[in-house]
């Protein structure tokens, strides 16, 4: 059973004004589907429509058209019963009232009839101390720990994380990544939007880039990394570098694009063809000094999907 | 409503009684309704002239509580929802398992226990110092004017929490309340009717006005409460500026009177959800 289905949901929003109204389109027409047990990346730049998307999941909006399950219930009607197993980490929360961190984590594990020990589910996000305090007074950081304890409580089938690692210290993002791993070791399917690709490469299984509200992208990195054809890159440092070293290099099969600044030759290719490549530079008629090689970042992925709108 | 349903219900209801004390809203409502039946109950007897015992405690009590109450409903409640909406608490709220029908109904609940509360501390407190200044208590009295203002509370309570479900800032919420509250306590609701009569009779007004127009006219929930105590509790009366007609019809009688306010309180929670349950956060 897929966690997550939407299919062909379209979501506008429509301003109301004296002099006519404006419609946007957060989201077009959008199927994607989030395997039960896998650990799914969101990616898409500012206003792609990644946290329309989680609204439309956790029914924080209604969908102008299209279909939206979840743990297979129907959000339009069976909202309660999907978010009886979800833990959601939301954007643009707040504080309820004036209570405090414990308070908001009991209220969340009452509201699930869940028997967790509050304490526990403060210490997992690093946040025992300030629990006492009220909300209002925490820091960015130590609210979306707040938040994540709060959708923790109740050991849920699914966790919807948005931007979690906003305003969080690289103490407290490491303990996310940590957590959001030991969630998806117990079965929970981990649905995570994010700007910060490096955790989204570091955590995620398959990752889905969403750009002008329209899906254009979703696979496991590897896939995507071949799918846009510069899948490595091989750095080699030269004692001196030939002048034909453009054709020399750039003629080895899998090789797309050679380029020197200074005594530094980058080569982008295809995986297979790093090894050619190495070899090619070692008969040269010069030194090799260095050499290193990488895959495509996704910082690289994300800007040819999104045409660089990042 | 399912058991699951009835629990969350009377944890919201629990939970957002518990934020009015938190943020001392619940304080500043008793510690008013308090200061209101120390003063009256000891100012009952203030007049020489007046045989102390002609005075009727919970008449005197009644007559500024019928203002206060709505003003007070309107003014604290009118934002309940639409503050949680723009400060994010309600994307918290509603990230847990709590439908937007327990939210609205949790609120209604919730806020009407705090007014209930309020009415019965004016009351407590009016009793032991009425008894002293030596004016009369008529139990009968007591629990009429209760009731009736209990009632007259939650009919407001949950036309603040409407007023709450339809506008988007607080500031929108705070003038509509102020609005709402001037047309109901001044009787403006009766230029409404007087308008439409103006309107169907060409420009002019009739010599004598269509049923109609008194019909509407009792549909105001100050109205409700005039011609409800008019003659159940001809005591409580005053306060207002609504009075009751020499020869009521069936609209203007104590039954329908109960009607009109139970079903303000029904309407208003009908629509309030459903306005709720089409808003995007």
């Amino acid at each position: 059973m897929a966690a997550i289905e939407l299919r062909g949901v379209t979501k506008e929003y429509t301003s109301y004004g004296f002099f006519g109204n404006r419609s946007v389109t957060a989201v077009q027409d959008l199927d994607l589907t989030v395997r039960d047990g896998e650990i799914f990346g969101f990616l898409g730049p500012n206003g792609a429509g990644k946290s329309t998307t989680i609204d439309l999941l956790v029914d924080y909006a209604e969908p102008t058209d299209g279909s939206v399950r979840v743990l297979g219930n129907d959000v339009s009607d069976e909202s309660v019963a999907a978010r009886e197993r979800i833990g959601v980490l939301p954007d643009g929360y707040g504080p309820i009232g004036e209570r405090t961190g414990r308070e908001h984590v009991e209220f969340a594990i009452d509201a699930k009839n869940a028997d967790d020990d509050p304490d526990e589910l403060l210490a997992r996000v690093g946040m025992c101390g300030p629990d006492e305090y009220p909300v209002e007074e925490y820091s960015k950081g130590m609210a979306q720990r707040l938040m994540l304890a709060m959708a923790l409580a109740g050991n849920p089938d699914l966790l919807i994380l948005d931007e979690p690692s906003t305003g969080l210290d690289p103490n407290g993002a490491r303990t996310m990544r940590k957590i959001v791993r030991e969630e998806n070791a117990r079965g929970a399917t981990v649905f995570f939007s994010s700007h910060i690709l490096e955790q989204v490469e570091a955590v995620c299984d398959r990752i889905g880039i969403l750009d002008a509200g329209q899906l254009v992208a979703v696979d496991s990195l590897e896939s995507l990394r071949s799918e846009t054809g510069q899948s490595a890159k091989v750095t080699v440092e030269l004692s001196t570098v030939p002048p034909d070293i453009a054709a020399r290099v750039g003629a080895i099969d899998g090789v797309d694009d050679v380029r020197t600044n200074g005594t530094t030759v980058v080569v982008a290719c295809r995986n297979d063809a790093k090894a050619p490549v190495i070899a090619a530079c070692h008969g040269l008629d010069t030194d090799v000094t260095n050499v290193t090689t990488s895959e495509t970042s996704l910082d690289d992925l994300f800007e040819s999907y999104t045409r660089g709108v990042a | 409503m399912a058991v699951d349903d009835v629990s969350r219900l009377a944890l919201y209801v629990r939970e957002d009684v518990r934020d009015t004390v938190r943020e001392r809203q619940a304080q500043v409502i008793l510690g008013l309704y308090a200061l209101v039946g120390f003063w009256v109950s000891n100012n009952a007897a203030g007049n020489p002239a007046i045989d102390p015992a002609d005075v009727d405690l919970f008449a005197q009590l009644a007559s500024p509580l019928v203002l206060l109450t709505p003003l007070l409903a309107l003014g604290f409640f009118c934002a309940s929802l639409v503050e949680k909406r723009t400060s994010g608490a309600l994307t918290v709220v509603l990230g847990l398992p709590f439908s937007r029908k327990t939210v609205v109904l949790g609120t209604l609940i919730g806020r009407s226990l705090l007014i209930t509360a309020a009415i019965l501390t004016a009351t407590i407190v009016a009793l032991p110092v009425g008894y002293l200044r030596g004016v009369s208590i008529d139990p009968v009295a007591l629990a009429g004017s209760t009731l009736v203002l209990i009632l007259l509370g939650s009919t407001f309570t949950a036309i603040a929490v409407l007023i709450s479900t339809v506008t988007r800032t607080a500031t929108r919420a705070t003038v509509t309340a102020f609005v709402a509250f001037i047309v109901f306590a001044f009787n403006i609701w009766a230029q409404f009717p007087r308008l439409g009569v103006y309107v169907t009779h060409g420009l002019s007004y009739p010599e004598t006005f269509p049923a109609w127009y008194d019909f509407v006219i009792a549909l105001n929930p100050m109205a409700a409460y005039t011609y409800l105590v008019a003659e159940t509790f001809p005591t409580l009366e005053g306060g207002i500026f609504i009075r009751p007609p020499q020869n009521p019809a069936f609209f203007e009688r104590p039954p329908f009177a109960l009607a009109v306010l139970l079903g303000w309180i029904a309407f208003a929670t009908w629509l309030g959800h459903r306005r709720f349950r089409a808003t995007d956060l």
